[in-house]
Parts: structure tokens; C-alpha cells; sequence
């Protein structure tokens, strides 16, 4: 080991307040510079010691802890984020509840309460579209999937405007934003096949 | 279990008033000495210390944790706070020594130790640093690397030079017992 080596465990030694060991005991022996050295850490100990017991129970005056809380317990802080979710969540929830309202309005679905049904659903199956609904007052949804051979229908009943009747691309002059009550066909994908407005002659 | 302070500052964080106070508690003692010994005066270190955990509980204070951690972040307020309230001293009373040591003559009664503690004022701050921290405050190699934020390595070589220092200061200092018996 050099001097530097030896100066490194020598100031470990005086920092823990501890004796030199006896391979570093012989080298100070032999060697001044190292020794002055140890001497100088040796000399340093006491008052280190002395300093950290005279500060070891300082510390700010209890009234600052006090004024701490207090200043804490009066300040605003931002709602935590989780407050937020819990809030975007439910604005989502109603949207999304509002917007299955309006859809259910214009497509009336499986899970729409299904009126009395007003014609038998078979007739539809079984005969066809356009002869059924010129004979029962009811007019077909352009563009939609035919009704397949056994296809089950439902038939329900609610309340549609003219709006809705031409978003389905049904041609309904005259009665633009009124509303009426309607059988609606729909087939096993929930989707409308025709449309029966109830009591309205024109139509 | 005890909460790491960065469980305890989460838990400010949502207005856990007991989560602070547990904090404070902990932190608090040391970080006051430090700043006593920084500063050498009870004011500005009662001063800084306040202010470091005001800053702390402020909706828009600045720890963040993947930087480092909460204690390395309080002990660095502290430092700057303290360097700041000696400048500004120095500034409003340009030629006098910062605020005398109002604690040495209360709570120092030995003169060897009145003696480092003057010594350890002058040192460089890194420097002074290593020794309150290491020495006085008997923090390992480890942790004090962590709140100053260097390699271990480094701490050890400003201790070893920090005490070669202090005891060429100490060598000079002759106690006043020891001069009158000459």
C-alpha cells in the first residue's frame, strides 16, 4: 500500500473515533508524513464531536410547524385528477345514454318494448314486402337487406317524426316535423324493414 | 410500515394534513441544522427551512420524483435559500461578515470547537458540505451522494480534503489556555 492507501484508511479510522489498526499503527511509525496526518485527523475528532452534540437538538421553534399546517390546511388545491375521471365518466355514461335514446328513437331495437304488434309478421315472410305494406299501410325502408326465408321480425310501436322518416329514406311530404305514432318492422339484425305510420292518412 | 417521503408527499399532495405533519417530523430537525451550519445564523435557517416545505406543499411546486428524491430535493431548497438570504444580507450590509454567529457563543462553549465551527464557515461549500453532512450529521457516503446529487467517489475525496483543511486551520488555532501558559 502507498501513503495515499494509508491516508484513506487513516481518515476512515479517525472518523469513526477509532484506534489505528496495527498494520496502520506500524506504518505511522515509519512513515511522518502519515503520522502528522493522523495526528491533524486525530485532532479533528473532539470538536466534530463536540459541534454535533451542541447542534444534535436544534431545530425550528414549534410554532413553525403550526404555522405550516395551518397555511396547508388553508390552501386550494386542484381537485386530485381522480375527481376528474369520476366526473368525465359520467358525462360520457349520460351521453352515450342520451345518444342510445335518440338512436332507439329512430331505430327501434331489440331491446325497444315491443308494441301490439299491428299485422302478423309472418304475412311478411312469407309474401313479400311491397304487396303486405300496400295492403297494410306499410311503406319498405329503401336499401336494406331483404327479410331471408324464416327470418323472425318484430313489430313495434313508437314515436317518430318526419325527420326521422326521411333519414330513413322514406319520401313523407307534407308532414316534415310532425310527429306520429308508427309500427316499425324490424328484422333480426334490429334494423328497420318498413314503417307504418298509425292514423295518418296521407301517408 | 413507515411511507417513503415520496408516499408522504403523494399523500400532501391530496390534502393529507397528517401525511405533512409526518413529514416535517422527519425531515425537519435535520434540515434546520444544516442550514445552521450554512448559515451560522437561527433566523435565516428557521427562515429557510419554513420556506422549503412551504414551496413543498404549494400546488405548483416543482419536486418531481424521476429527478430524485424528496429529501435530495428539500436539502437542495434549503442550500439555495440559505445562499440567497447571505447574498441579500451581504448586499444590504456590503463589508460586515454575514450575521455574526449568534449560535457559537450559546452553544459552543469549547474553544477548539468555536474554532472549526469558524473554520468550517470559510471552507467551499461543496466542501462544508461533505463535512456537515458526513460528519455532523452522520450520514453514510451513499446518501449524501444521493442529496447532492454525484458520485460517492466524489463525496470521499471533498471529505478527505474538507478535514485536510480544517485541521491546517485547527493547527493554526492556538487555545487561549495554551497560549497563556507559554
Amino acid at each position: 500500500m502507498d501513503c495515499q492507501q494509508w491516508t484513506d484508511e487513516l481518515v476512515e479510522c479517525a472518523r469513526r473515533g477509532a484506534g489505528p489498526s496495527p498494520r496502520l499503527g506500524a506504518h505511522l511509525r515509519d512513515c511522518p508524513p502519515c503520522r502528522e496526518r493522523w495526528n491533524a485527523e486525530e485532532g479533528l475528532h473532539a470538536p466534530l464531536r463536540k459541534l454535533r452534540v451542541a447542534l444534535a437538538r436544534e431545530r425550528s421553534p414549534e410554532i413553525r410547524r403550526r404555522q405550516l399546517l395551518e397555511e396547508f390546511a388553508r390552501l386550494e388545491r386542484p381537485q386530485p385528477l381522480v375527481w376528474f375521471g369520476w366526473a368525465w365518466g359520467a358525462a360520457i355514461t349520460a351521453l352515450v345514454a342520451v345518444a342510445l335514446l335518440q338512436v332507439g328513437r329512430v331505430l327501434p331495437g331489440r331491446y325497444a318494448v315491443p308494441a301490439p304488434a299491428s299485422i302478423d309478421a309472418e304475412d311478411f315472410v312469407g309474401a313479400g314486402f311491397v304487396e303486405i305494406s300496400e295492403e297494410n299501410g306499410f311503406v319498405l325502408v329503401p336499401y336494406t337487406r331483404p327479410l331471408a326465408a324464416g327470418e323472425s321480425v318484430w313489430v313495434v310501436r313508437q314515436e317518430l317524426n318526419g325527420a326521422e322518416l326521411v333519414r330513413m329514406g322514406i319520401d313523407f311530404p307534407g308532414a316534415y316535423g310532425q310527429s306520429f305514432d308508427a309500427d316499425v318492422v324490424l328484422g333480426e339484425d334490429g334494423l328497420p324493414r318498413a314503417v307504418h305510420v298509425v292514423g295518418y292518412q296521407e301517408f | 410500515m413507515e411511507l417513503s417521503d415520496e408516499e408522504l408527499y403523494s399523500r400532501i399532495r391530496k390534502g393529507d394534513q397528517g401525511a405533512l405533519a409526518e413529514l416535517y417530523e422527519r425531515r425537519e430537525p435535520a434540515l434546520y441544522r444544516y442550514a445552521l451550519q450554512l448559515s451560522g445564523n437561527h433566523a435565516i435557517a428557521e427562515e429557510a427551512t419554513h420556506e422549503a416545505f412551504l414551496q413543498l406543499i404549494q400546488p405548483d411546486a416543482r419536486f418531481d420524483a424521476r429527478r430524485g428524491s424528496l429529501e435530495a430535493y428539500l436539502y437542495g431548497t434549503v442550500r439555495n435559500l440559505v445562499r440567497a438570504a447571505r447574498r441579500l444580507q451581504a448586499a444590504e450590509s456590503p463589508g460586515e461578515p454575514a450575521t455574526e454567529d449568534d449560535i457559537v457563543g450559546t452553544l459552543i462553549g469549547d474553544e477548539m470547537t468555536m474554532a472549526l465551527y469558524a473554520a468550517l464557515r470559510e471552507l467551499p461549500v461543496a466542501y462544508r458540505d461533505a463535512v456537515v453532512l458526513c460528519d455532523l450529521e452522520e450520514r453514510s457516503y451513499q446518501d449524501v451522494a444521493k442529496l447532492m446529487g454525484c458520485p460517492v467517489g466524489t463525496i470521499r475525496s471533498r471529505l478527505y480534503r474538507a478535514r485536510q483543511l480544517l485541521a491546517a486551520k485547527l493547527r493554526q488555532h492556538k487555545p487561549s489556555s495554551e497560549q497563556a501558559a507559554r
